[in-house]
């Protein structure tokens, strides 16, 4: 009964931060259909963690996010050098549903944004996406993170600026 | 001017999955949370069996090479079998995807609907990667006679499941199958028959495989006609209607969705895909009124045969959609344009006309007929008897 208990709370998990993670994703790679493939391994390894008897997770959401930073930067490392207009194609895929907009002023804007985010280093870009995208406070991201927060907190600040001048 | 925070601002409100999507993303997750939990059982009697020294007589465990027996122990560290998912033929991790991971997951499928279902998606995962390494170019003699054996294996079982179904009156269900299973082969049908390569050794590798495919169309074409008219006969019966209405639903949100589909994806479609398309999703809506008004009629069997007609028809569509948009960011758009053919020309156009299955005949209706037409650009010349065209050659798919 335990394990049915436990596996209904992960489902449930994954309704409520689902969409969360993988917005989170997406912004941190600029492709929709590799967002959902993360997003999705994301709740698997997180899975694999719990259906461990002796392991118990407190609280789901940082350890959610602290999963899919982890997989991003492996991903970071086996990335090639990709050219934008090849992963947003690539990304075309399977898109996802942008309210309101246009397919044109979406992938402009998203043109711009990744211009942006790629003159940060790879820190400060997870600091910005889990600040501004994902709304997680200081505190949250030095969880998730595994950092102090003042270390979160002067990162993010130098990263802002940097944006700000741009 | 926007400031960076603004655009983050607007794109973040309005980014999120799509509901149906993350539905069966979640479905996914679900199957892989059975498929672990069977790992860990299967763990768990061979740690028993071994104690006991029957290891080798456990039914559970087939005599496999080395390679997948260490493979299926590092499986239960977390994360090989995943891995092994988007294996194709050649690669190290394929004999996994297909004697262990594809077997615990018929193991998990418990009902008789729920075994044909898994059949014919094992029949459909050997298309399809037949489709991808033709794509790339890697396909071999070895892999393809591999590809089509196992491919043949599957579609033989999920003939005798709708055989069975057929047997214990399960009509409906029987219909469903054969209908999923013939849209799966058609749809592959149009996307093997793009890979036209000046390469002989992969055309030679391709050439069987559609003979395959078209072979096993006509079979499920004709068992479905089968089906359909013995359906039509139980016009009367409730439990059609009940299936009739199910299905016509079914058959709204299909269309509602694939058009969804396209409409995100027109830039990467064309113009003329995206005609094609729209045109075979209006049939379908056609369809669709029919089947209402056969449902009002009283003439359930044939409401129901109609609604069929119109999932096959947006599923079709959304398929070679799909397939066309994977590869397309995979191999590149220039992979996906045909190398010039070597037919009759007339002016500047070459028509290869294709007949659909007997029903699109009986009804008339020309928009149903499938079509390939062939569209040269730039000069023609006719040397020693035969054509020969510079220029793009653009392929227009009559979905």
């Amino acid at each position: 009964m335990a394990d049915v208990d436990k596996k209904n709370e992960f489902m449930q998990a994954y309704e409520h931060y689902a969409d969360a993670i993988y917005r989170h994703c997406f912004f941190r790679v600029f492709s929709k259909e590799r967002a959902e493939e993360l997003m999705q391994e994301t709740f698997m390894k997180t899975w694999q963690y719990l259906s461990n008897e002796e392991k118990e997770i407190k609280n789901i959401r940082p350890f959610l996010y602290r999963v899919a930073t982890n997989l991003i930067i492996d991903e970071s490392r086996k990335k090639k050098d990709i050219s934008l207009d090849a992963l947003i194609e690539e990304s075309d895929a399977r898109e996802p549903a942008y309210e309101g907009h246009k397919d044109a002023e979406k992938r402009a804007l998203l043109k711009e944004l990744y211009g942006n985010l790629e003159k940060l280093n790879a820190d400060e870009k997870n600091l910005i996406v889990m600040r501004f995208v994902d709304d997680l406070d200081i505190a949250e991201i030095a969880d998730i993170l595994e950092i102090t927060s003042n270390n979160v907190s002067v990162k993010l600040t130098r990263a802002v600026e940097k944006l700000k001048t741009l | 001017m926007t400031s960076f925070f603004e655009k983050l601002n607007i794109l973040k409100n309005t980014l999120h999955l799509e509901s149906a999507r993350k539905k069966a993303l979640g479905q996914e997750l679900l199957n892989f949370i059975h498929h672990l939990d069977a790992v860990r059982a299967i763990e768990t009697e061979r740690h028993i069996q071994q104690r006991s020294g029957f290891l080798f007589n456990n039914p559970l465990l087939k005599p496999m090479p080395l390679l997948a027996i260490v493979t299926i122990f590092a499986t239960l560290t977390g994360g090989v079998s995943f891995a092994a998912e988007n294996a194709l033929p050649g690669d190290i991790l394929y004999p996994v995807k297909v004697n262990f991971n594809e077997e615990v997951r018929a193991a998990l499928s418990f009902t008789p609907e729920a075994k044909a279902e898994w059949e014919t998606r094992r029949a459909e995962r050997r298309l399809e990667e037949a489709t991808e390494i033709s794509a790339s170019g890697t396909i071999n003699n070895k892999e393809r006679v591999e590809l089509e054996e196992n491919f043949k294996e599957h579609a033989d079982k999920v003939n005798a499941r709708i055989d069975e179904f057929e047997e214990k009156g399960n009509l409906t269900v029987a219909a469903d199958v054969a209908n999923r299973f013939e849209t799966s082969l058609k749809a592959h049908q149009e996307i093997l028959a793009r890979f036209e390569s000046d390469d002989r050794a992969v055309q030679a590798e391709i050439k069987p495989l559609k003979k395959k495919v078209n072979d096993e169309l006509d079979d499920i074409s004709k068992t479905r006609i089968h089906i359909e008219s013995r359906i039509a006969t139980h016009d009367g019966k409730p439990e059609t209607k009940t299936a009739a209405e199910g299905k016509l639903k079914a058959a709204i949100n299909n269309i509602a969705t694939t058009r969804n589909f396209i409409e995100l994806r027109k830039e990467n479609l064309g113009a003329d895909a995206t005609t094609e398309a729209e045109v075979k999703l209006k049939n379908a809506e056609n369809l669709v009124l029919e089947g209402r008004a056969k449902i009002d009629a009283g003439t359930y069997g044939e409401a129901f045969n109609l609604a069929n007609r119109a999932m096959r028809m947006a599923q079709e569509v959304r398929l070679i959609i799909e397939a066309e948009a994977k590869m397309n960011a995979k191999y590149g758009r220039k992979n996906l344009q045909i190398d010039l053919l070597k037919k009759k020309e007339v002016g500047n156009e070459t028509d290869v006309k294709k007949e659909s299955d007997d029903e699109n005949k009986n009804t008339g209706n020309e928009e149903t007929k499938n079509s390939l037409r062939v569209e040269t650009e730039g000069n023609t010349e006719i040397q020693n008897g035969g054509a020969k065209s510079e220029g793009e050659l653009r392929l227009h798919l009559g979905l």
